[in-house]
């Protein structure tokens, strides 16, 4: 097994496949192994596409012989989050309410990345039905290749361990609240949350329409704009989807990345999260200075983003799983939480749920003010770094960060990369946020960052 | 009707909410809205046509105690009349002329 192979970005591995130099039948059979060495320490596989994955492998390989090199995914294996539906595979969605469900077709973005010429090598674990604390999974709670002993972050927990430890190029995982920029704090690699309504999500579990995003994780921004690039744009069959103009250049990258307007939002780390965290961010502000750029502090809207988050999820998710409270099957959910807010959610009113989407609109609004002055907002993915696997959510999440709420609220895009390690070397998640369809900003600020910095080249060292 | 009625239908009128004594004030009503509402204090046995079992109300009650007072604040809002739900961000984006302020008429 070439280990240095496995954690190759996305250009170095393309330029290896275009010139010959390695075979995609060659890469995958390396990702295979490690996948079978290294997944059951982190739990981070569900199902292993073997037969799927070495298939595609051989005709791309016979493709790039032939002359016909469709792009630089062509031959790249990544892995989809167990939400994603792939004919002939099972489907859990992280739940053992789900364990036998299999689709007969393939998820649109499945679809999209099979037509860029990658190769899915497996599905990756992830929190039951999207949500919920580590033990809530179908398959054992995820761990970080960092720290055995800690938790991957939810919900694409496995496509964020997965990445980390070299078992797949990159990952697909969804985000409603977190769920991408968590999982790439926690494990220290880049993760990109597009805009709502971008990245098509049929074939995709649903946990809210409002609000589900879909994104990719992976070792770089420039690695994610690769990714983004042929899986964004509208789809018939998902109403929310929507086509807006996408390009990501690097030429004179510095130019533009200077000229940008940022804020950043003042958290209390010493109350919500961790103060070295808050550490490695001022850390972060001195490196935007060498480009030219001085982030000043801006409040967030005073909104009560978290409560009509709550609210339209939940709505939402009892209509969803409506018929496993018909049958009964609530009952089998993992995590106690998560079964009274299924049921729960059944008797919230319309009018509360249409007052919460109706303040959206305000927030939206809200927003709209804030990027009238500034390109970019600064963040922290999460104010933690990832907690022992036996931490209660409550212990982990005590407040803070409601920017993260009104992001999801609001669907604009964000970008996780890594910007520092604590004592405990564990990884540290810087978030760039943008405007409404303005992914190529922060794919670009990010790219500046990740040019001055390595700290998305570390490696864990998994024994 | 004349003059001398009219003033004692008024004053007839006036006094039978000491007579009758409703159910529901305009102050109860406000503690309603503010508070837990009747609707989650008392969970329905029957959901989805199934009754649910005692279990399942203690998991519905433990949601509820969090989710009422959460919601209570975003229930004694006012908003505009005109404001519509939000669902997809529009290509081109444009500037909302939406003002912040809740109250707008």
């Amino acid at each position: 097994m070439d280990k240095d192979l496995l954690f190759k970005t996305i250009p170095e591995l393309a330029k290896l496949i275009k010139s010959k130099k390695v075979s995609p039948v060659e890469i995958t059979q390396n990702y295979l192994k490690a996948i079978e060495k290294d997944s059951p320490k982190l739990n981070a596989f569900v199902t292993i596409t073997t037969e799927l994955a070495l298939k595609e492998a051989k005709l791309a390989e016979t493709e790039i012989t032939n002359g016909n090199y469709r792009g630089q995914l062509h031959g790249i294996p990544y892995a989809a989050k167990d939400l994603f539906s792939v004919k002939g595979y099972q489907t859990t969605w992280g739940s053992l309410v789900y364990k036998e469900q299999q689709f007969e077709y393939d998820a649109e973005v499945v679809k999209r990345l099979r037509n860029a010429g990658a190769i899915l090598i497996g599905k990756t674990a992830m929190s039951e039905l999207a949500g919920g604390p580590p033990f809530a999974t179908a398959t054992g709670a995820c761990r970080t290749p960092w720290d055995l002993s800690r938790w991957s972050g939810g919900s694409s927990s496995g496509s964020g361990a997965s990445v980390a430890a070299g078992l797949c190029t990159f990952a697909l995982g969804t985000e409603t609240w977190g769920s991408i920029m968590c999982p790439s704090s926690f494990c220290g690699i880049t993760g990109l949350r597009p805009t709502f309504g971008r990245i098509p999500r049929t074939g995709a579990m649903p946990l809210s329409w409002t609000m589900d995003k879909i994104g990719p994780l992976a070792r770089s921004a420039e690695d994610c704009a690769i990714i983004f690039k042929p899986t964004q744009g509208s789809s018939h069959d998902d109403a929310f989807s929507i086509d807006a103009p996408f390009s990501f250049n690097k030429k004179k990258l510095m130019e533009r990345v200077s000229k940008l307007k940022v804020c950043f939002v003042k958290e209390d780390y010493e109350k919500f999260g961790e103060v070295e965290v808050g550490k490695a961010f001022s850390e972060t502000l001195q490196v935007f200075k060498t480009f030219g750029i001085e982030a000043e502090e801006f409040q967030i809207p005073d909104f009560p983003y978290e409560p009509v988050a709550t609210t339209i999820i939940t709505a939402e998710e009892a209509s969803i799983f409506e018929p496993i409270v018909r049958n009964g099957r609530v009952k089998d959910l993992i995590d106690p939480e998560r079964r009274g807010e299924v049921l729960g959610g059944q008797t919230i009113t319309a009018v509360d749920y249409l007052k919460c989407l109706r303040l959206v609109t305000q927030m939206r609004a809200g927003f709209d003010k804030i990027f009238e002055r500034y390109d970019v907002i600064l963040g922290s993915s999460t104010l933690t770094t990832a907690p022992p696997i036996v931490a209660k959510m409550s212990d982990v999440f005590k407040g803070g960060n409601i920017i993260e709420a009104a992001e999801n609220l609001t669907g604009i895009p964000a970008i996780s990369v890594p910007c520092g390690f604590d004592k405990k070397k564990l990884p540290i998640g810087l978030k760039i946020i943008g405007k409404h369809f303005d992914e190529k900003t922060i794919l670009e600020l990010a790219t500046a960052y990740q040019m001055a910095t390595d700290w998305h080249k570390k490696k864990p060292n998994l024994k | 009707m004349n003059r001398r009625s009219f003033g004692k239908y008024i004053g007839v009128a006036a006094l039978m909410p000491t007579v009758l004594k409703p159910k529901e004030t305009l102050a109860d009503l406000k503690i309603l809205q503010e508070g837990i509402s009747e609707t989650h204090t008392s969970i329905p046995d029957v959901i989805a046509g199934r009754l649910l079992s005692e279990e399942e109300k203690l998991w519905m009650t433990e949601f509820f105690k969090n989710f009422d007072k959460s919601m209570a604040d975003i229930r004694s809002m006012d908003l505009p009349h005109d404001l519509i739900p939000a669902f997809i961000p529009k290509y081109p984006p444009k500037k909302s002329k939406r003002k912040l302020e809740a109250t707008e008429e």
